[in-house]
């Protein structure tokens, strides 16, 4: 044993293959953990790069390129004793089974080991290497890469040695050893699909996962930043379980592997079927010399190549096993996909398209890799190469045959998907089935995406002429490629390879704005591929001429036949190219990522200087806007009036241009002002005649036009469009004075400017009376009254905020007239599109949906929501202040809904295409809580406005999910909220480690959407729970009658708790600090629980143990004493077909007690049988550790 | 004969001066000249005289480093393409696409000679298995196939599109004796109308099939000429003798021995001398084997 142990290690140890692997992986660790272009796994800003959590992290996920070398080694072992025919040598000497078998398993093995160590050594060097940005690193943890190395590491590379090992030796085929390394690698993506799927779903994902990884990220994601960077998962739990399955299913492998092992079984196998040849007489027929072939034409040729070679590869195992991973993954990404809350879409085309190309992606690129490989060693492998080199043959006809039948296979792939997608389409009960969209993404696009890396792949084995450096060199350029914009510091797609602009797609819109650009850029792309394919033709290896010194004198002569072709092509190419160039650039104006940094850079450093000047604010504005369509352009003619609300005289209006205006222009027209600077598409001031006195007013006048000429490099606006435009008008308009949301955000990109840091949001202070004196949306206006006049096309309609006031047809188009009720933001968006509307009354107010006719499944819930909305609402918060509530289908270019004065877009992707047909009773109702969402806006945004100031989006957001929580109450149940919040904490504590900044308490957030909304809904939610739902209604109430429609100073966070304080009774005061000024953790468990009978009544006893944390803002917790009231319940047997009691029973008893100490005891006698016993049991309490809250109760007789 | 044959011209490979050194140093080839006519021409060298080089030179598969080749007007080494539509090639060693049957590999075959018709191509298929005598074998595997099923493939494959240049290497290594001669009566027969150029070591293949032939040694050429002067080069200067074991030594000292096989148990050695030897020895039967080893050793300088 110890002799082929020896010999294996000592063989490894002179291979050049083992270094370069373990050379790639530190290179590659090394890299990304000290460049900034590389990535592997991201990490939130505030966790070091060499943290603990972020070695496990490498560790899973390097498992993925790991498991690929592993394989090649392991193969290259089991099968080199076959391949060098020396098995017939060893296997008759007198050598021991178990000696063999083991001695070089374990050899092996541990010469597999040596790459993985490449992951801590990348990391351990990598704060040395001279570009490494030194602040980034934390301490050392030592522990962790040994712990790393165990547990996932050495884990990993024994489970993958086994498995392929397993495999090389029973079959001993390359072919079916890569197979098994897919499998597994499939094996790994769909458990993080599940490990990402529905909260329920999420821990099977972590138990098939092969690599561990989806357990460590199940385990670690409510780690907060402090635990990232100082622990890691903890061998229990989860992660022990997964890894106990998967030794233990490598140990059977191994142990099966080894009983079924046998010398002479494998070497019976060689025998080769001899056949004879019968003695036929020799058929008279035509002599041969009459036939003569007929003149070579390419197509023909080219033709019968391609069928030839396609049959190839069906033939190849690896086609058909690949196809089997497909359509499993892609099915199961159908299955698993989740929108928000774990509700899911229902099957259109558009999704069923994404995700096939979403799911596809890896495979393809491994498809194109391997047979661009096996097609060009084709006549090599089979050894005919020297017959068929010395056949004439039509110069690159081979070649292109080789790209076709390789584009062929992919295309009976595609179809394939195509199928799978309609099948799951029809068996969902979705009809509305696109086949443009299915033949245009999957065999138009994409297949012509595919072509260019068939090319390349080609082209890069050709001329290589060395199948597995090939593979490795097409593999590096693919990745490569995808960091190249990040080197190059520049996005246009010219500069990377086969790289096309993004296409959204839509029921809606269909392709709409996306649809030139992306033709063109493709166009593009083929051309190259010809290219490369007519100058790889030049590089074909013919007979033995495989030396440089003579395929360059072959290259001569072929590159003299191709001149014409290459010529045109090349012609072709400069066309087009120059086509694109000439729209997206001169037509449309073109800024890389950089260059608009630096716009922003320069705007920041120039105008800053004015962002306190004092400037006039909006009271009037109203709106003259022509849409059309079919021309993506539009005109908006804005009649405002400016008043100086401030205590000084005015003399310069200035205004910053809206940023998104690149083709258009604007106008401004302020009677008596004079233009005294002008910076083109940035900004401008306007010198007035006579400057504008405290409380006087000016009409203003400005003309914003659209024109959209030809197409641009990435569609910019997509809001404008052919079916379906949705845009902010503000989006079009220059605002007033300096304007700081210009200004580059990300801390990173600043410092690598020279930009200090930016001014975080102003901080939370009622006394800061001009801070308060700005409204969170901008400091353009308070309360303005609107006006909006729109045209469009005569077949769609168009919708403003407000109410309709009239609509009339003009040349050919449509217009309508809207007028706001009350006062409203500056803040205003027009829609058009071919729409049906569905309307009803209700309470005397206006219900109305806009959608296209294909998406009418979800609309009654949608009106069942208003209704609700406005019930609660204008019973306890208020009267609902406009004439109108109207929701507006958008198409999915953004997946949001919004709330402007009583008018709602809602995204087609969003609530429009939810899928509601498979919901069960305990399942969130997601349209029906959006839309109640969006309607509490047109209380808390639209007609209570809190100022840019620390805290406001708790006002806007926060409130909002209280109501919609409310709502949802009503209709749904108390147990139905279980689900919902459960989601929400999910969230908050997930995110809450990914943050760019320290976390803060919730009367302090920045606009963190995990803290207003996520621990907004959690806290609220609690606060009703403790204090009554009629208390906290009060308080809101109260808040809003004090500053509906107010005039600044705005209402702060502050107002609000100050305002819960004041409805909370002296003993639950506490409550208010812990919920939102802040961040407190919980613990409950049940430790212990017994019941006996006691007469006809059951005694249960039970202990408790609680903590309560505070943490910091990285998540540093420290202990507080317990003061607190918390409910204890106990339940009877779960009824498994009852929504309301189907995970814990009826509550046989439910009772709210105060704790004064971590330990308690209680002592309850019930009527009927107890089961379980819960102390917070419904969990409104802020908690990490949700397993312990409940016990099963131990009956004692 | 039909008309197609009645156009047939003696035709004339000429080789001048070809020289190949490979990358690693070997000198495959050194200054080759062969005039080449009509008809089988054998090619006899032991392994590593340059034989393979030579074929897969002429078959346009690798480069010369000098020297020219002119088949009847059309330069072999720069017009490749001119060469390939008149060549029929049969490498040493050749395998095929795993799982393709005889039929369809021909098929496919004929393709990449040009053949786009599908009835002729298929006629011609048919017609070349009959040929080679492998119709009946014509759906199996051609990986599958005995070694003389695969050869008589090879040089059905070799006929596709009625070359006029035909070189086969080595064909016969490996065939039983009846596989053996079925391959030459289709050799024998293709001959006619055709240069054929058949590469061995085996001395009894050129006797029997050829009119001219070469002797190679270290790439470089001994002889060429007919077989029959190749004969009258040793005529009457080999001598047969029995020897013991012990005795076989003591000759290959003294003599020139150019063969030594059992012959019914008992040791039977050529010699080549200039005159008989007396005693044990007595005049032998020239072969061509004589002619090819005494060429080896340099003994007709």
């Amino acid at each position: 044993m110890w002799i082929f142990l020896q010999s294996e290690i000592k063989h490894w140890c002179r291979r050049p293959m083992l270094w370069i692997f373990f050379g790639l992986t530190t290179l590659l660790v090394m890299g990304a953990q000290s460049l900034d272009f590389i990535s592997i796994g991201g990490v939130a800003e505030l966790v070091n790069r060499n943290a603990p959590s972020v070695i496990m992290n490498l560790y899973g996920i390097m498992s993925t390129l790991v498991m690929l070398m592993v394989t090649a080694i392991i193969h290259s072992t089991a099968s080199r004793d076959y391949d060098t025919q020396m098995s017939d040598l060893i296997f008759t000497s007198p050598i021991q089974k178990y000696g063999y078998f083991f001695g070089k398993f374990i050899g092996v093995f541990m010469v597999s080991l040596i790459p993985i160590m490449g992951i801590s050594i990348g990391m351990l060097i990598a704060p040395f290497m001279p570009w490494a940005p030194a602040e980034q690193y934390g301490p050392l943890y030592g522990w962790v890469h040994g712990y790393a190395f165990l547990t996932l590491g050495m884990t990993n590379v024994f489970i993958f040695s086994v498995i392929i090992y397993a495999l090389s030796m029973r079959y001993r085929s390359a072919l079916v050893s890569y197979a098994g390394a897919f499998a597994l690698l499939i094996t790994n993506t769909i458990a993080s699909m599940v490990g990402t799927s529905k909260i329920e779903w999420q821990k099977w994902g972590t138990l098939i996962d092969p690599f561990g990884s989806v357990a460590v990220d199940y385990a670690s994601k409510y780690f907060s930043i402090a635990q990232l960077n100082t622990t890691v998962v903890s061998f229990t739990g989860v992660f022990l379980e997964n890894r106990v399955i998967w030794l233990g299913v490598a140990l059977v492998v191994l142990g099966v592997l080894y009983r079924q092992f046998s010398f002479s079984e494998l070497r019976s196998k060689r025998t080769k079927q001899e056949m004879t040849t019968p003695e036929t007489t020799h058929k008279i027929c035509k002599p041969l010399s009459s036939y003569a072939p007929s003149n070579p034409n390419a197509w023909g040729m080219f033709f019968s190549l391609t069928a030839f070679y396609m049959q190839g590869i069906f033939k190849n195992i690896v086609f058909k096993s690949i196809a089997l991973f497909m359509i499993i993954s892609v099915s199961m990404s159908f299955l698993l996909s989740q929108e928000h809350y774990g509700a899911q879409s229902v099957y259109t085309t558009y999704f069923i398209v994404d995700m096939i190309e979403e799911n596809t992606l890896i495979f393809y690129i491994a498809l194109i890799i391997f047979f661009a490989g096996m097609l060009v060693w084709k006549e090599r492998d089979a050894r005919i190469h020297e017959i068929v080199d010395a056949m004439p043959r039509g110069g690159n006809v081979r070649l292109f045959a080789q790209a076709s039948a390789l584009m062929g296979g992919l295309a009976i792939f595609q179809l394939g998907m195509m199928a799978v997608g309609v099948f799951a389409q029809l068996a969902s009960g979705y009809t509305n089935i696109e086949w443009t969209t299915y033949v245009g993404q999957l065999f138009g696009f994409r297949m012509l995406w595919m072509l260019s890396w068939i090319a390349l792949a080609l082209a890069i084995q050709t001329i290589v002429n060395q199948r597995y450096i090939g593979y490795f060199l097409t593999l590096v350029f693919f990745i490569a490629n995808g960091f190249l914009p990040a080197i190059l510091q520049t996005d246009y797609h010219f500069f990377q390879y086969a790289s096309d602009p993004v296409v959204i797609l839509s029921e809606m819109n269909g392709y709409g704005p996306y649809l030139a650009s992306a033709i063109w850029h493709q166009a593009y792309w083929v051309l190259w591929s010809v290219a490369i394919l007519l100058m790889t033709a030049w590089f074909t290896i013919c007979g033995e001429r495989t030396r440089w010194r003579e395929r360059w004198r072959e290259m001569k002569v072929r590159l003299r036949g191709s001149v014409k072709e290459i010529t045109a092509v090349g012609i072709a190419i400069l066309l087009v190219g120059g086509w694109i160039v000439y729209n997206t650039t001169v037509l449309n104006h073109y800024d890389s990522a950089r260059a608009t940094e630096q716009r922003q850079k320069e705007y920041e450093l120039k105008y800053r200087p004015y962002a306190n000047m004092p400037q006039p604010r909006w009271i009037k504005m109203d709106f003259d806007v022509e849409i059309y369509p079919e021309s993506r352009s539009t005109t908006i003619i804005v009649d405002g009036t400016l008043k100086n609300k401030t205590a000084t005289p005015i003399k310069e209006v200035h205004f910053t241009l809206p940023a998104l205006l690149k083709g258009g222009s604007v106008e401004i027209a302020i009677s008596g002002a004079t233009l005294s600077m002008k910076e083109e598409r940035l900004y401008r001031i306007y010198t007035l005649a006579q400057p504008l006195q405290p409380g006087q007013t000016i009409t203003v006048n400005i003309t914003s036009s659209v024109i959209t000429q030809g197409f641009e490099h990435e569609v910019s606006f997509p809001q404008l469009t052919d079916n379906g435009t949705f845009f902010v008008l503000q989006d079009f308009l220059p605002s007033l004075g300096y304007a700081s949301q210009y200004e580059v955000s990300d801390p990173s990109r600043r410092k690598s400017l020279g930009l200090s840091p930016r001014q975080r949001m102003v901080a939370l202070d009622e006394n800061d009376i001009p801070s308060r004196s700005v409204t969170f949306f901008s400091d353009d206006a308070d309360w303005i009254t609107m006006r909006t006049v729109v045209g469009t096309s005569a077949d769609q309609i168009a919708v403003a905020p407000g109410h309709l006031v009239t609509q009339w047809n003009e040349k050919g188009r449509r217009y309508f007239e809207y007028a706001v009720e009350q006062k409203a933001m500056a803040f205003s968006a027009v829609a058009s599109a071919k729409f049906v509307v569905q309307r009803e009354k209700f309470k005397g107010i206006d219900l109305e949906v806009y959608h296209i006719p294909q998406h009418r499944m979800n609309v009654p819930r949608m009106l069942q929501s208003m209704r609700d909305a406005l019930d609660y609402y204008t019973t306890h918060f208020g009267p609902y202040p406009q004439k109108v509530a109207r929701i507006i289908e958008f198409p999915r270019y953004a997946e949001f809904a919004q709330s402007f004065v009583g008018t709602m877009p809602y995204s087609e992707g969003l609530g429009f295409t939810y899928n509601y047909q498979n919901l069960k009773s305990d399942d969130i109702d997601l349209v029906y809580y959006v839309v109640a969402h969006e309607m509490a806006h047109q209380y808390w945004g639209h007609q209570l406005v809190a100022p840019a100031m620390q805290g406001s989006q708790m006002i806007m957001e926060s409130f909002t999910q209280y109501s919609a929580l409310m709502v949802m109450e009503k209709r749904y149940g108390k147990d139905a909220m279980r689900k919902f919040l459960r989601y929400e904490l999910e969230k908050y504590l997930t995110d809450r480690s990914t943050v760019q900044e320290e976390e803060l308490p919730l009367w302090k957030e920045e606009g963190q959407p995990y803290l207003y909304y996520q621990k907004g809904s959690l806290v609220m939610y609690y606060l009703k729970e403790m204090i009554g739902a009629e208390n906290v209604n009060r308080a809101l109430r109260q808040l809003l009658e004090t500053y509906r429609f107010a005039e600044p100073p705005y209402p702060t966070s502050s107002h609000a708790v100050r305002a819960f304080r004041q409805v909370t009774p002296p003993a639950l005061q506490s409550v208010i600090d812990d919920l939102f000024t802040q961040i407190t953790f919980y613990s409950n468990a049940v430790v212990e629980a017994v019941a006996k009978r006691v007469g006809d009544e059951y005694e249960v006893t039970f202990k408790t143990k609680s903590t309560k944390m505070s943490a910091d803002g990285t998540g540093k917790e420290t202990a507080m004493p317990i003061t607190d009231f918390v409910d204890i319940a106990i339940f009877a047997k779960p009824v498994p077909n009852d929504p309301k009691y189907s995970s814990l029973g009826k509550p046989l008893l439910y009772e709210r007690v105060k704790l004064s100490q971590a330990d308690n005891t209680f002592v309850r006698r019930v009527r009927e049988l107890p089961d379980q016993v819960g102390i917070d049991p419904y969990q409104h309490l802020i908690t990490k550790d949700m397993s312990s809250n409940v016990r099963a109760v131990e009956i004692q007789p | 004969m039909n008309a197609v044959t009645d156009t047939f011209q003696p035709r004339k490979l000429s080789i001048s001066h070809l020289s190949k050194t490979y990358a690693n140093g070997v000198v495959a080839l050194e200054d080759v000249s062969l005039e080449i006519p009509s008809g089988m021409f054998g090619l006899l060298g032991p392994n590593g005289a340059g034989k393979s080089s030579l074929m897969r030179t002429l078959a346009t598969l690798q480069e010369a480093d000098q020297g020219t080749v002119d088949f009847d007007g059309v330069d072999v080494l720069r017009d490749k393409q001119a060469v390939r539509k008149m060549l029929g090639y049969l490498p040493q060693d050749f395998g095929v696409y795993p799982n393709v049957s005889a039929l369809d590999l021909l098929d496919h075959l004929a393709i990449l000679k040009g053949f786009q018709q599908k009835k002729i191509r298929q006629e011609l298929v048919e017609s070349l298995l009959h040929q080679v005598n492998l119709y009946e074998h014509r759906k199996k595997a051609v990986s599958k196939y005995s070694g003389g099923m695969r050869q008589r493939f090879g040089i059905a494959q070799c006929l596709i599109g009625q070359p006029k240049l035909i070189i086969v290497d080595e064909p016969t290594a490996g065939l039983d004796p009846g596989e053996r001669n079925r391959f030459y009566d289709i050799l024998s027969e293709v001959s006619e109308q055709a240069i054929v150029i058949l590469s061995t070591h085996i001395v009894q293949d050129v006797q029997e099939l050829c009119s001219h032939m070469a002797i190679m040694r270290q790439g470089k050429i001994m002889y060429c000429g007919t077989t029959e002067a190749a004969l009258e080069l040793v005529r009457g200067k080999v001598f047969r003798t029995i020897a013991s074991k012990e005795d076989v030594e003591t000759i290959a000292k003294e003599q020139h021995v150019l063969s030594n096989k059992f012959m019914g148990g008992k040791r039977l050695l050529h010699v080549y001398a200039q005159s008989n030897l007396g005693n044990h020895y007595e005049p032998a039967q020239v072969t061509l084997e004589d002619v090819y080893f005494a060429k080896l050793q340099s003994l007709l300088d």
